[in-house]
């Protein structure tokens, strides 16, 4: 079930196209004793989904959107500048794990 | 509706205090056009705290949810006292705090239980709280109302 969602955008010559990023609600791991939280980014020309693991649900939701921000900090979009995000001076609003909090921008390096 | 709970236990052995915290999934609000995610935190002394964190959208909502949960906790005199403690991961709670400087042990590595408990933590921890409310009235929609 997704719990959260919030669309970012490119913006380049020919205008502003979405990059919406989801969350699911945590859920229990099939074979293991933990927790996945799926995580989904539509860019324009693919679509990145994956399962974050974590031993309960508190962490998968914790790791999962560091998850995000680390894929988001890597993309190509960011490294050239034109991701963003509204309502933000800066960054995505996604917290990424402290070893890559050097690359956070705007808001982000402030409040996360 | 919850969408993930977790216990921190106070104190040891005999003595040991459960404190459990759940967090809901993120809700419209529609007469304030924002989002909320609500938490609870469950206190031994018999006090709860309910609160959420509040953004434009259910993410900015999530995001600012489970760092107040950080904050309460490293705010807390449980924490302050080291009696508060996390059976499943040696130091640290699980939960980020709004800045790195006001985190430390597991939670500053983001990879297990590795570092020891910095001093005077509880403090920056409650000067984030404070922090993160006042960024209501100013440029950021991130904030916290906390009941």
């Amino acid at each position: 079930m997704t719990i959260a969602t919030r669309t970012l955008y490119i913006r380049d010559a020919s205008g502003e196209t979405p990059v919406t990023v989801t969350m699911t609600a945590p859920f229990p791991h099939p074979k293991y004793e933990s927790c996945l939280c799926t995580i989904r980014i539509v860019w324009p020309d693919y679509v990145s989904e994956m399962s974050i693991d974590g031993a309960d649900a508190f962490q998968a939701l914790d790791y999962a959107q560091k998850a995000i921000g680390a894929i988001l900090y890597s993309s190509s979009y960011h490294r050239d500048g034109v991701l963003f995000a509204d309502y933000r001076r800066g960054g995505y609003g996604f917290p990424v794990t402290p070893n890559i909090r050097d690359v956070l921008v705007g808001e982000d390096a402030v409040f996360l | 509706m919850i969408i993930a709970e977790r216990t921190l236990f106070v104190g040891h052995g005999a003595n040991r205090r459960a404190l459990p915290i759940s967090i809901e999934a993120p809700v419209e609000t529609v007469q304030e056009a924002e989002w909320s995610c609500w938490f609870t935190i469950q206190w031994p002394d018999g006090d709860t705290t309910r609160a959420r964190g509040a953004n434009v959208d259910a993410v900015g909502a999530l995001v600012g949810a489970l760092q107040a949960i950080g904050a309460y906790l490293y705010a807390s005199a449980y924490h302050r006292e080291r009696t508060l403690v996390n059976p499943d991961c040696g130091e640290g709670y699980g939960f980020s705090s709004p800045r790195a400087d006001v985190r430390s042990s597991s939670d500053t590595t983001g990879n297990g239980c590795r570092q020891r408990t910095n001093e005077g933590r509880g403090a920056f921890a409650a000067e984030a709280i404070h922090r993160s409310m006042e960024t209501t009235n100013d440029h950021c929609r991130t904030h916290l109302v906390c009941f």
